[in-house]
């Protein structure tokens, strides 16, 4: 049992070390950053809907830029490990399938947290920028894409001076340096004088964000469940139209699940995500509230187990060839 | 040569693998009734062109494919019981390493999936580092490593549980010259330390060094297979190997063959091996200071040396048992033993020495004029 724990904590811990140090990992959440910290500016005359264009622009990126991040990681993790040997060098060490599917996936998990975290930062900071209709927060935007800036630099620095390697180093420090400005800038006000705490910030982008990081982590779970038996452009093509369908599961099987056994069979299987898109109730001024959160937290975590229960019942009959 | 015990490590039966497509039909048949069977403590050579069904034949020992029909045990259990994957190490052929993780980093993680301790983990780290001449590129990421330099980093992963069975999938490949000797000297003291060792290699000469058996697989069937020994020497041959002699020596000692034999002897001057001549001249330029890259250990990691008996307090000695005097008891004493026997022109001394013994009975002695 201690020898499975130890093995599922060090398979966990590399998928997660190795994939934040592929570089597109650090391209992605640093350009979703970025396009969020420059959304206030592209979106300034949009007659005072800005922080409503803002947070809308910044959770699309959210999703989209999760289901990039966990297909790619995915397949990297688990389709190119099967493929180019790593895979067969780990399973003739006394490690169990199931230990390594699940590590895989947990890893996996682990840095699409991370990414969530920095994009919910990120997107915080960006609408306390729009606060105000026709003024930008400067502080606001500054903090956040300065923030990118200086771990860009910081990795670089330890790169030339320890040989430190750059993606992972600028992926973490991104982090951390976001999470300093966030905390720093949320004690001041627009003028930069001081303030309570958050008292500029629209809190209900928090409840959303948690909800689109919950939808990623259904769709990595896909993913991973898919890498298993598929190269990388059939898991992306498939989890491209299993996202499309299940936004538009509503509309397009929903209304006919009562009469047509395929449209319900297709609303029941398929990932509805409008439960994970609050951000139209959150226009109308509604807020998310905390039952409404563990309901869905609920689906989303038993959509994930049957997902990864398939995955992992694929992945024990797969013969590692390479 | 060695005594072998009756225990298989590996033991196949009709063993039978078929490949197949999408749609379940059969693509391709890489095994077709194979019986095999390894002994512990020997180092056993897989031999065949590519697609033979060398690789096939490791994974399937490995429980990484299931064997479609036939019956395989490793180490007397089923190739997928994963307390048995405790005691192998396997050196895959191709590229199997993590890119983004350093050197240090490859052998850390390979020594939590066995669940050593930190500071046995490091030790062996620390002397596998060492023994494969990469401690200076520890912390170097192993996307960065030469072909050469992720060889060797491989053979430490597979090497790092001190394994009782080790898998080497063309293990050379890729290596320089000193790289290569590096390598057979290892299987040699592997094999010392009493581990069975299988070693799939296109390099014929590597595996005529070191192994003790050979099987030759072509097509996905069994072709040939028995000691090296014996499927090499010719029986009906011989080789003698003579030191300078002037011109009228040479010509009467020919002469004397030529009718013993009523044949004309084959007579040439001996050649060294391009090994041996690469080896000595590099061996030559090392004592300049000049480096290649990686630093070549002659030691095997202290961890891999020690048998059974000695992990649990014996010291590494042989039991000799002295031809008895005539009219005595045969006596026994322990010595210590001395440097362990290198794998180049192992066989060939052996064998020279046997035919040098046969030869002294048909040639006619010295003169005694």
């Amino acid at each position: 049992m201690r020898l499975r724990a130890n093995q599922y904590i060090a398979l966990a811990g590399l998928t997660a070390l190795e994939t934040i140090r592929q570089p597109i990992c650090l391209i992605l959440t640093a350009s979703c950053i970025v396009f969020i910290g420059i959304l206030p500016v592209v979106l300034t005359h949009s007659l005072g809907e800005s922080a409503r264009l803002v947070s809308h622009s910044a959770l699309a990126f959210h999703f989209v830029g999760g289901l990039i991040l966990g297909g790619y990681a995915a397949c990297a993790s688990l389709t190119h490990e099967i493929r180019r040997g790593t895979a067969a060098a780990v399973l003739s060490k006394p490690v169990e399938r199931t230990t390594f599917f699940l590590s895989k996936f947990a890893g996996i998990a682990m840095v699409v947290v991370l990414f969530s975290v920095a994009l919910t930062l990120a997107s915080l900071l960006s609408v306390r920028t729009v606060y105000d209709p026709y003024t930008l927060d400067l502080y606001s935007q500054v903090a956040l894409l300065a923030s990118v800036a200086l771990a860009f630099a910081a990795a670089g620095l330890l790169n030339y001076t320890l040989r430190r390697p750059f993606c992972s180093n600028a992926f973490v420090l991104t982090l951390a340096f976001l999470l300093v400005a966030f905390i720093s800038v949320n004690f001041l006000d627009a003028q930069g004088k001081p303030a309570p705490f958050g008292s500029r910030l629209d809190w209900d982008l928090l409840p959303a964000n948690t909800l689109v990081g919950m939808g990623i982590l259904v769709l990595a779970g896909i993913s991973v469940g898919l890498a298993t038996r598929l190269d990388m452009v059939a898991t992306l093509t498939i989890c491209s139209i299993v996202f499309l369908l299940g936004l538009m599961s509503d509309y397009l099987f929903g209304r006919a699940a009562d009469d047509n056994l395929i449209a319900f069979i297709l609303y029941y299987a398929l990932p509805n995500w409008q439960n994970f898109w609050v951000i139209d109730a959150l226009a109308e001024e509604k807020s998310v509230s905390a039952t409404y959160l563990l309901t869905v937290g609920q689906y989303g975590l038993l959509y994930l187990a049957g997902v990864l229960c398939l995955g992992l019942l694929a992945f024990k009959k797969v013969e590692v060839r390479a | 040569m060695m005594e072998k015990s009756d225990e298989l490590v590996v033991e196949a039966v009709g063993l039978t693998k078929v490949f197949r497509d999408f749609w379940h039909r059969p693509k391709v048949k890489a095994l077709t009734d194979l019986d095999l069977t390894v002994r512990e403590g020997e180092v056993f050579g897989l031999l065949g062109p590519n697609g033979s069904g060398k690789s096939t034949t490791i994974k399937l020992i490995l429980g990484l494919l299931h064997p479609t029909r036939g019956r395989l045990r490793v180490l007397q259990h089923s190739p997928r019981d994963v307390k048995t994957k405790r005691k192998i190490g396997y050196l895959p052929e191709e590229s199997y390493l993590y890119p983004y993780l350093t050197g240090q980093e490859t052998l850390e993680f390979y020594g939590k999936l066995f669940d050593l301790n930190g500071r046995e983990r490091k030790q062996r780290i620390d002397q596998l580092l060492e023994m494969i001449g990469l401690k200076h590129a520890r912390n170097r990421v192993v996307g960065e490593f030469s072909k050469g330099m992720a060889r060797r980093i491989g053979l430490a992963q597979a090497l790092i549980n001190d394994p009782e069975l080790v898998i080497l999938d063309e293990p050379t490949s890729g290596l320089d010259p000193l790289g290569t000797r590096q390598v057979k000297n290892l299987i040699v003291d592997l094999k010392k330390a009493k581990k069975t060792v299988i070693l799939s290699s296109h390099l014929l000469s590597d595996v005529e060094d070191v192994c003790d058996r050979v099987a030759i697989l072509y097509g996905g069937r069994l072709r040939i297979t028995g000691s090296v020994h014996e499927l090499l020497e010719e029986q009906n041959r011989y080789r003698v190997t003579l030191p300078e002699l002037s011109p009228d020596t040479l010509k009467s000692v020919l002469g004397m063959l030529r009718e013993a034999l009523q044949d004309e002897p084959d007579v040439d001057h001996p050649r060294v091996s391009l090994e041996k001549l690469f080896l000595e001249v590099v061996e030559k330029a090392q004592t300049t200071g000049d480096d290649s890259g990686v630093t070549h250990a002659e030691n095997v990691a202290e961890f891999l040396g020690r048998t059974q008996e000695e992990k649990s307090g014996v010291r590494l000695e042989t039991l000799v048992v002295k031809e008895p005097a005539a009219g005595s008891e045969p006596s026994t004493e322990i010595e210590e033993q001395t440097e362990p026997e290198k794998p180049s022109d192992v066989l060939d001394e052996e064998s020279r020495k046997a035919a040098d013994g046969k030869l002294k009975d048909l040639l006619p002695g010295p003169s005694d004029d």
